[in-house]
């Protein structure tokens, strides 16, 4: 699913930053318009129960009403391959893999949705201020590990989690995100370099190692952007 | 066999591809990298810039594998062999800033000898994939002769045979920079990380890739610039 709106989002970024440009001479060129672009790769660090978790992101979409509006597609994600933090998880009673009756899990996620920012900049002051509101969905799963990865039988590792943990290894949710970041200017006028905090509230997230569906909710994250866009004009 | 004939096929395509009549100016990118998919790969590609806005290309990519999988279950030995035709088409540009579409569809053929493991050459499993991967590219004059990039890519890869299979979807950030060090010699430098998922988590979670390589500008000089750089998966 995620993979469709991501192409639908960039279809339609292309479409209308395309139609923003006008004929090129190399110089500065482009025509008052009243619809500006931003690109902007995050990296960004989630305060989750005794550990942080390491994310990467990206943010792409358009800005409004002069730059005080900016509206577009999100993505971050924790991914088990930059987050080593395992997690103790027994098995059901009578139930064994490999031999184990309790597993270390890794865990991973992946957070998609719409993004709308409005924003000011600070008086007497370059800095500008956004202040994003991000609605999406959250995926979130606990996964074998390591040599775990290695069935015993050969069969796909996911068929051996669905059963081991009740189909219940991964799942899904709505999110709801607020943030401030300050966004501040570089010699460049089309690149910004801006620090994010933002608050997590992650509905129902419940999974077989997080019954409670607490593990993503109501949680701080602070990200690190570099803004690429438009000039405002 | 089937890699040989692969090999061959894209061989005998670039040497068409390079003799064609020339309308722009060519270019001819030779680099090495490293990723979690590979140890070790190398890239070759022709690219001809048809138009000042719009470039295509024809890539064949090589490696030897680190983490792969054939049915959503990993490999760890064998051989990859990417063919794919990379475009880049220019949406937007000021003295500032650049951006461009880029797109990229390939084949993507990977085996493995004796998957069973028990040192005998009786076995060989292969399989053969589709990649698609739309992105945006952003560049950044820093001056006359260097170039910053950075960008967001959605790499996408379904494997075909011998099971149809959504092996991986990825959101990726990518960076790099580019250096013209002479009238037909332009070295750069690119990468990309992002969160990965697909074939019901069994697939790559995360994906990074980096590579280093030399860019020969071939032919007439032509209104496009050489040192945009496509991104490279």
């Amino acid at each position: 699913m995620k993979n469709y709106i991501n192409i639908l989002a960039l279809v339609l970024f292309s479409a209308a930053a395309g139609f923003a440009q006008t004929e090129n001479t190399g110089t500065e060129n482009v025509k008052s318009s009243k619809i500006g672009w931003f690109i902007t790769p995050e990296i960004s660090t989630m305060f989750l129960d005794n550990h942080v978790g390491k994310t990467v992101g990206l943010q792409m979409g358009f800005r409004f009403f002069k730059d005080h509006l900016k509206v577009g597609y999100f993505y971050y994600g924790r991914s088990g391959g930059i987050n080593n933090e395992t997690f103790a998880t027994n098995l059901q009673p009578g139930v064994t893999y490999k031999g184990k009756s309790q597993m270390q899990l890794r865990s991973d996620h992946g957070a998609f949705g719409l993004m709308i920012a409005p924003s000011f900049t600070l008086p007497n002051s370059k800095v500008e201020i956004d202040l994003p509101i991000m609605i999406g969905a959250i995926g979130a799963g606990f996964y074998l590990a390591g040599d775990d990865r290695k069935t015993p039988d050969g069969r796909r590792v996911s068929e051996w989690e669905n059963e081991l943990f009740q189909e219940k290894d991964a799942a899904g949710a709505g999110l709801t995100e607020f943030g401030i970041r300050g966004l501040f200017p570089t010699k460049n006028p089309s690149v910004k370099v801006g620090l994010g905090v933002h608050y997590t509230m992650v509905a129902d997230l419940k999974t077989y190692y997080d019954p409670t569906g607490e593990f993503y909710n109501n949680k701080l994250r602070t990200s690190l952007i570099v803004q690429f866009g438009s000039a405002k004009k | 066999m089937i890699q040989t004939k692969t090999i061959l096929l894209a061989a005998t395509a670039l040497l068409l591809f390079i003799s064609s009549k020339n309308y722009g100016q060519n270019m001819l990118d030779i680099s090495v990298g490293s990723s979690n998919s590979d140890y070790v790969f190398t890239t070759l590609a022709f690219r001809k810039q048809v138009s000042e806005r719009f470039r295509i290309g024809l890539e064949v990519q090589a490696g030897s594998i680190r983490y792969r999988f054939i049915e959503a279950k990993p490999i760890r030995e064998g051989y990859s062999t990417t063919i794919s035709v990379p475009i880049l088409y220019k949406l937007y540009e000021t003295d500032n800033i650049r951006l461009d579409l880029y797109t990229r569809v390939g084949v993507r053929f990977q085996g493995v000898i004796d998957p069973d493991g028990n040192d005998e050459r009786d076995e060989t499993l292969t399989s053969t994939a589709i990649n698609f991967e739309p992105g945006l590219m952003v560049s950044i004059p820093i001056s006359e002769k260097w170039l910053i990039h950075s960008g967001i890519t959605f790499p996408n890869f379904f494997e075909l045979s011998p099971t149809f299979i959504f092996e991986n979807h990825v959101s990726a950030i990518t960076a790099g920079f580019s250096y013209k060090a002479s009238e037909n010699k332009v070295f750069f430098l690119k990468g990309l990380t992002g969160g990965a998922a697909g074939a019901d988590g069994d697939s790559q979670k995360y994906s990074w890739s980096a590579q280093a390589g030399v860019r020969f500008l071939l032919g007439s000089k032509s209104k496009g610039n050489p040192r945009v750089l496509e991104s490279s998966y």
